[in-house]
């Protein structure tokens, strides 16, 4: 009962504070979809961290450390903390040039440097294509996490679409602003609760010193640099850790963040902050998921996923496992919302606006993004409807196909010759390579033993620097 | 030397320091022995080069700010 009622105070907030946003917004593409691009440090801090940790930092990250271990926190945590130099870097370079052109979207932003329209669809399309499955991750682990915490009262697809309503209701009545408003509650929860969380399940274990090795007794292998089953040779390790740093930044919803503070230096004070949050707050999910082993020791692919929401009902008191779920919610949503709008601002404005309907007034420019809000919504739903693997597969897949944008990106940023054809193909080539490498039609020997991306990166980024070094082509956009 | 000038050095600093943690360097931290919480003491490597990452950050990003910004 009390899950019920913490739940539903949490989402009647939710829906007051996105009223809020409502109230203070202006129907603008640059109000609806940037803020007005007028955030502040505090507010872009919360917004950007609760955008990018997402269901896969409370699920995903509890399901491989019961799977691969501690090697996984290692992994993560330094992997997301080089993300903050991207911050800096191509969140800086990025921030300067949309303050100057006053770009809304990522591929608005290309398009313009480039002079090229069909290098801004392309570029468009797979931030769209590749996002979506990540969305769908959203309502997967909301599912999950309802059905568990209430003892299946609320089945898995009920309480995906149950929140995924809610979500769409706020954000598409304030947009950006409804969003960030939300962040900060959102993420400041987060923070809290999964301290709470990690400190009751070691608690009740025997502390965090005895039940560790408790664990350590019976699955050493989870303590070990390369994790369970050798899960992180040098070559994946390498990989996956330079996944993260050049797919992050390429998150639609994360690269649209570069564009709505007030001033640069708000990037940086993120930027500063972000390695120190991930060097504490990813070892509470992973510790509870290695954990797990002494409750559940017996946990197979997807089931490990769901770990974290076990291991509260198992140790944690109904109130504080409530309060937790309400927090892991809290990352579903910031996430999902920060993605629809993103997702919407693209599809709306370089998609609709763009080429069919060129010269909409700005307020009708906004209620076609509301609607297409709630179109992405019902696909993210779709896929998750039958969850196709385990959250961490999901994510790999999808994150790969958007790092394929990293080489075109830093391009446009900072090259002034760059070839805008020769970025076209080496998007249109590395996302080929992907889909080739996905379905077993190119021979895995290619990756030399790395995950595809790392061929996939070399062979765009060699695309364009040939084809950049061969034609040079002066950009169109402000020079700095 | 120029911040602008550093960006190449500090993209290389970067790629050498993913592929050195990316080795078995580190195995002088014994992967048996555990530490405080009951956690290798590799974790503990790993927490620290993460205060290193906001160095670079705070090295770098503060100073390379536009006047732009109206600060």
């Amino acid at each position: 009962m009390i899950s019920f009622v913490i739940v539903g105070v949490y989402l009647l907030f939710m829906l007051g504070v996105g009223i809020v946003g409502y109230r203070k917004s202006q129907s603008t593409p640059d109000d609806f979809f940037l803020a007005g691009r007028a955030v502040g440090p505090v507010v872009l801090f919360f917004t950007l961290i609760a955008t990018n940790f997402s269901a896969f930092f409370f699920l995903g990250f509890a399901g491989a450390g019961y799977r691969i271990g501690y090697s996984y926190y290692a992994f993560q945590s330094f992997a997301t903390a080089l993300v903050s130099v991207a911050i800096v870097f191509i969140g800086g370079r990025a921030w300067q040039l949309a303050n100057e052109r006053k770009y809304v979207t990522p591929s608005e932003l290309i398009g313009d440097r480039f002079a090229h329209t069909p290098l801004k669809l392309v570029y468009a399309a797979v931030m769209v294509l590749f996002t979506i499955p990540y969305l769908a991750i959203q309502p997967i682990g909301a599912g999950y996490l309802l059905a568990e915490l209430t003892n299946g009262a609320i089945p898995y697809f009920g309480g995906a679409v149950l929140l995924t309503f809610c979500m769409v209701f706020y954000v598409s009545l304030g947009g950006m602003r409804s969003v960030a408003l939300t962040d900060v509650f959102q993420g400041a929860m987060m923070f809290v609760l999964m301290v709470l969380a990690v400190v009751f399940v070691a608690s009740a274990l025997g502390g965090f010193e005895v039940a560790n090795t408790r664990v350590f007794g019976v699955r050493p292998e989870l303590f070990s640099r390369s994790g369970g089953s050798d899960f992180f040779t040098p070559a994946r390790w390498f990989s996956y850790t330079l996944l993260y740093v050049v797919s992050v930044p390429m998150f639609p919803q994360v690269f649209m963040r570069f564009f709505i503070p007030k001033t640069q230096r708000s990037l940086h004070h993120v930027a500063l902050l972000y390695p120190l949050v991930t060097a504490t707050l990813f070892l509470g999910p992973v510790m509870i998921g290695v954990l797990g082993h002494l409750t559940f020791p017996m946990l197979e692919g997807t089931q490990s996923d769901q770990i974290l929401p076990m291991m509260l009902t198992a140790h944690a008191p109904e109130w504080l496992g409530a309060l937790v779920m309400v927090g892991a919610l809290a990352a579903f949503m910031s996430t999902m919302d920060s993605q629809l709008l993103a997702l919407s601002s693209i599809v709306t404005r370089d998609i609709f606006v763009g080429r069919a309907n060129r010269g909409m007034p700005l307020a009708n420019q906004v209620r076609v993004g509301r609607i297409v809000i709630i179109l992405l919504s019902l696909v993210g739903l779709a896929v998750a409807y039958r969850p196709p693997s385990t959250i961490f597969d999901i994510a790999t897949e999808a994150f790969t196909g958007l790092a394929v944008l990293f080489p075109t990106t830093v391009a446009a940023l900072f090259w002034r010759t760059a070839n805008p054809t020769s970025c076209l193909v080496s998007i249109l080539v590395g996302e080929s390579l992907l889909v080739g490498f996905h379905y077993g039609w190119l021979p895995s020997f290619l990756t030399f033993g790395f995950l595809p991306l790392i061929p996939i990166l070399v062979t765009s980024t060699a695309i364009i620097v040939i084809g950049s070094a061969v034609r040079p082509v002066n950009l169109r956009a402000s020079e700095h | 030397m120029t911040v602008k000038r550093s960006r190449p050095l500090i993209a290389a600093a970067m790629i050498a320091i993913l592929f050195v943690l990316s080795q078995d360097y580190w195995t002088w931290a014994d992967p048996v022995a555990l530490s405080l919480f009951g956690l290798p003491r590799w974790v503990y490597l790993f927490a620290a080069l993460q205060g290193g990452v906001s160095i670079v950050v705070l090295w770098y990003g503060y100073g390379n700010t536009t006047s732009k910004d109206g600060k």
